[in-house]
């Protein structure tokens, strides 16, 4: 009978969701610069830069792009381009990002036709996972973690990976991802927050992380889910990048992070 | 063999024999309705009056005799032969020399008709049956998605047509995607869609009116249906209760889609990547009791009740669920002191309700409730042969509250947002018979808006006509005022959606329509209509493309923008015998302009359809075999396509931000999706006794499998460090065979 009631199910509602290629047409210029700079305590310097390129012109990561890119924290830092292209990093500085008595940061680029972009972002206090809990009977990862008496260092962004063992893509078996807006908890309390995950029974280990972000950063988090949303299938509204930056797409921003490793046998 | 065959035939000749139940209107040749025309039955000395809205009810032998007569009309007798046409009468004035009654299907006057039995000439896509999928045939009226159950009137936007029973507001019962029926025709089959020259009686919505008069059930016996389709099933009844004075018609649906996506979802192998089909169920129940209190008062009451689930898993951690209910009802009592008079008074309420969670990467949940208070009373007097006049008031009570969740595990609604208002209103119309030929309709509508703003409006209309024999020429004015907004969640029309009043500082949205039109008859056969229309539109409303999170304000993305919409529609109906067939075509545009949209360029909104072709065939094979069939044809709309794509780092990746595609927005409706076509068709077939009467369809929706964009998506594809974007459409709707079963006695 369930064979008899699925079938009927694909027969008249999925017989199947055929899908059409569509004619590409030029869907007018765009121009500018798209560049993204996340800064983070105890890493380097690094910003990634590219044209934006027309959705009917092929991307190609490799092209090299001429800027003139500082940062001023408490000196100024100058970006050099990387000798090999890439696109993710492919301005950097040797110099580690260290944020101890400094509130704010500046980024200043110069294109070759002189046009000045720039930006500037707060910094946010450290963040800790104070506890957590993996649970192997309801699939769970569950932590906690103290808010800010300010309510701007109140965005977060908290992840969880089920993995099995080693690096890389093949090995991750399923990631789930929360942004969550707590601007609204003004008093400094202990939050506690979990994911779902049914990969977690079949998980070798779990990656937890926890990222506070400036609320720019939030923004601009929650416009790319969503821009990627639109672009997936779904019926979401197309909405457009929501960055920080003047004179150009993107964001420059300051963020920081805490991270588990649970092995297996510290599962609960 | 011979037995069966004998059976058969004799179940036939029952069923021809039989009462039937006709329902008409008689109309004036202006196109108005005329109350109070006594329809008599010669052959079974039966008898009914038409309503204030110039519907009739007749329980009569087929084929028949009637009689209607009217202190200011001549008298008219038509013989009935059939039951199937859409049963409208024009009487003659009495200083009126046309030659003779017309029957006819009337796409004229900027009005749309519709009955059961032109219903019932439609295919009936996976056995649901509906009012609007019905009017959506008509000149003017089109659809634009297979996830859309909105209609769209002479390039105005789904949320500018107002919905009525027995002409008070009701909250639309919206139901997921344009499959699904929303108006069950065995209650609200008779309706009266008006696009243009509105009766000043009408305002609120911009571009049309729907006004559903109920069934008002069989005062002699009961009887009851049951149909059985693929995605629901409904059991309707109808009956005296008390004989011959007062009688009830109830209709009750529920569906169980929701149980197939349930069994399929459980057997959801792939749970990396699975693709789970969504769990919707609905239910619904409308009904309807009529009371001949007394020879000068009538009383009728109403209610719709309707409960929609739906849970859509993306992945084991992201979900939505969401659940929305609207219930409408109205009290109706009418007054006829004598036949040149006749007073209203009406009471009524709505309230539409929704609520949303989104557990996942952006937790977001909230609830809206929109409630009105309504109370109407109504004039209407003939003073002359030549002269009639309508007039009214209203006043309307509304509140809005939207809320939203502070945490999904709390499960605690906080107000965000809560808003009012009330609206005064008075209408006066006045229609003057000027010569045999002329006839004047002038009137006005005045409207007090007491909210977050207070604003007066008057919306003045007026339209001429002129009759002689068979043609009719129209020419119509009507300004329509609308306060209210529908905030999308989506990028096409759903039920989640949160309607909106006027913010401060914001004005109504206004539309001047401009509209000309020509009808001609030929016999009973055949029918041809031809409208003109232009429509200027100020202060509509939009909402600025932005992201959404969970503490997003409504008010912050309200922009005020202009408009404008102009179109040509012609419309052929041919009625003979066996066979019934229409025929139609728009031409349109519609337009729209927001300085915050598009740096400020008028745009086509994706509810533009340039070209639209209905062709609806029907033919009686017998009287046991039923052929419908619907061939629709649409230009695409436009849809918002990124100018260009970026790619950005993932800083959720723990020690490995490897980047993602980003498509950048910047215009909106860019894109010209391809021209929708599609055929649908059905078999029905009657059989049955002296108690019960089946009828068995067979049918297909989208015939020769269509493969028409449902909505539109990227592919990349990638070779070495080089990608190539490709836009693709997914199709939500292609061939989908049914069956279906109805059970009457």
């Amino acid at each position: 009978m369930k064979k008899g009631i699925l079938a009927l199910a694909f027969v008249s509602f999925l017989s199947c969701m055929p899908e059409e290629e569509l004619p590409m047409k030029d869907m007018g210029d765009i121009s500018g610069y798209f560049i993204e700079c996340y800064c983070k305590p105890g890493e380097f310097y690094t910003l990634n830069a590219a044209k934006i390129s027309p959705i009917s012109e092929i991307i190609d990561l490799d092209t090299p792009v001429e800027l003139d890119v500082s940062i001023k924290a408490d000196t100024v830092i100058k970006l050099q381009a990387t000798p090999t292209p890439t696109f993710l990093g492919n301005f950097r500085h040797d110099t580690k990002f260290n944020q101890y008595g400094l509130d704010s940061l500046y980024l200043s680029i110069y294109t070759p036709q002189n046009e000045h972009i720039t930006a500037k972002t707060a910094i946010p206090d450290n963040v800790t996972i104070s506890s957590h809990v993996v649970s192997k009977a309801t699939n769970s990862v569950t932590i906690n973690f103290s808010t800010s008496r300010n309510p701007v260092q109140n965005y977060y962004i908290y992840s969880v990976q089920a993995r099995k063992n080693g690096s890389g893509d093949n090995n991750l078996l399923k990631k789930e991802t929360v942004y969550l807006d707590l601007s609204h908890n003004t008093g400094g309390v202990t939050i506690e927050k979990t994911i779902r995950c049914q990969e977690i029974e079949k998980a070798e280990a779990i990656v937890i992380l926890l990222l506070r972000i400036t609320e720019e950063c939030y923004n601009y988090q929650i416009s790319l889910y969503e821009a990627n949303s639109a672009n997936q299938g779904s019926i979401t509204s197309p909405v457009p990048l929501v960055g920080n930056i003047q004179g150009a797409l993107g964001i420059f921003t300051c963020y920081t992070e805490d991270y588990r490793y649970v092995l297996r046998n510290d599962f609960e | 063999m011979a037995k069966l065959v004998a059976i058969i035939f004799l179940f036939l000749s029952t069923s021809l024999d039989a009462q039937t139940v006709i329902m008409g209107k008689v109309i004036a040749n202006s196109g108005d309705p005329v109350s109070g025309v006594h329809i008599y039955c010669i052959e079974n000395e039966k008898g009914a009056t038409t309503d204030s809205l110039g519907f009739f009810q007749l329980e009569c032998i087929i084929p028949s005799t009637l009689e209607f007569t009217h202190i200011n009309y001549k008298k008219e007798t038509y013989k009935l032969t059939k039951s199937d046409v859409p049963f409208v009468i024009i009487l003659r004035n009495k200083r009126n020399n046309l030659k003779e009654v017309v029957v006819t299907a009337l796409p004229a006057s900027g009005r749309v008709l519709s009955s059961i039995k032109g219903i019932e000439r439609i295919p009936a896509i996976l056995g649901e049956q509906d009012v609007l999928k019905y009017l959506a045939t008509m000149p003017g009226i089109v659809t634009t998605n297979a996830l859309n159950s909105g209609i769209y009137v002479r390039g105005g936007n789904s949320n500018e047509n107002g919905f009525l029973i027995n002409n008070m507001p009701i909250a639309y019962p919206d139901h997921l995607s344009g499959i699904l029926s929303t108006f069950d025709p065995y209650i609200l089959g008779n309706s009266t869609l008006y696009k243009s020259g509105f009766p000043a009686r009408y305002n609120s919505f911009l571009s049309s009116y729907i006004n559903m008069r109920p069934e008002p059930g069989n005062k002699n016996k009961h009887e009851g249906e049951l149909t059985v389709g693929l995605v629901s099933s409904a059991l309707k009844a109808k009956g005296p209760i008390i004989k011959n004075h007062t009688s009830f018609a109830v209709s009750a649906r529920t569906s169980y889609l929701q149980h197939i996506s349930k069994l399929y979802n459980r057997s959801m192998d792939d749970k990396k990547n699975p693709n789970y089909m969504p769990e919707y169920s609905f239910s619904d129940i409308t009904a309807t009791i009529d009371s001949r209190l007394s020879d000068k008062w009538k009383a009728t009451a109403f209610g719709l009740f309707s409960l929609d689930h739906m849970k859509m898993k993306i992945s084991e951690h992201v979900q939505y669920i969401f659940d929305w209910h609207t219930f409408s009802g109205n009290i109706n009592t009418t007054y006829t002191p004598n036949s040149n008079e006749q007073w209203n008074f009406q009471f009524g309420g709505k309230n539409t309700y929704s609520e949303g969670d989104a557990f996942g990467s952006v937790p977001m949940g909230g609830g809206n409730r929109q409630y009105a208070l309504l109370a109407q009373t109504s004039y209407n007097r003939r003073f002359s042969d030549k002269l009639n006049l309508n007039t009214g008031a209203k006043f309307e009570y509304s509140r809005f509250e939207t809320a939203n969740k502070s945490d999904p595990n709390q499960n605690l609604l906080i107000k965000s947002s809560d808003k009012d208002f009330n609206l005064y209103e008075l209408y006066l119309d006045i229609n003057y018979q000027l010569n045999q030929n002329l006839m004047l309709n002038i009137g006005g509508n005045y409207q007090y808006y007491s909210g977050d703003t207070r604003k007066h409006t008057f919306s003045p209309r007026a339209k001429i006509s002129y009759s002689i024999n068979k043609f009719t020429l129209w020419a119509d004015y009507a300004k329509t005022v609308q306060y209210l907004s529908l905030y999308p969640y989506f990028t096409v029309k759903t039920p989640i959606d949160i309607w909106y009043p006027l913010a401060k500082g914001t004005k109504p949205a206004i539309c001047h329509q401009y509209s000309i039109g020509v009808n001609q008859e030929i016999g009973q056969l055949l029918s041809f209509y031809a409208g003109i229309f232009y429509k200027d539109m100020r202060n509509v409303k939009d909402f600025a493309s932005d992201i959404q999170t969970e503490y997003s304000a409504l008010t912050n993305d309200l922009i005020q923008g202009k408009g404008h919409a102009k179109g040509l529609e012609f419309d052929l109906t041919l009625n003979h015998h066996a066979l019934y067939m229409r025929a139609n075509y728009t031409l349109s545009e519609s337009k729209r302009q927001f300085a915050e949209i598009n740096n400020g360029k008028a745009f086509y909104p994706p509810y533009d359809v340039k070209h639209n072709v209905v062709i609806n065939f029907s033919y009686q094979i017998s009287p046991r075999f039923l052929l419908n069939t619907l061939w629709t044809f649409s230009s695409g709309v436009y849809t918002t396509f990124p100018k260009g794509m970026v790619v950005a780092q993932n800083i959720t990746e723990f020690n490995d931000n490897s980047p993602i595609l980003i498509p950048v927005y910047t215009d909106r409706y860019n894109y010209k999706l391809p021209d929708n076509h599609r055929l649908d068709a059905s078999l029905d077939y009657k059989f049955g006794g002296k108690k019960l009467l089946f009828k068995f369809s067979v049918g297909a929706y989208n015939v020769y499998n269509k493969s028409n964009p449902s909505f539109v998506y990227f592919q990349a594809e990638s070779t070495d460090n080089q990608t190539k974007i490709i836009p693709k459409s997914k199709v939500m709707l292609p061939f989908i065979p049914y069956v279906s079963l109805r059970i009457n006695w």
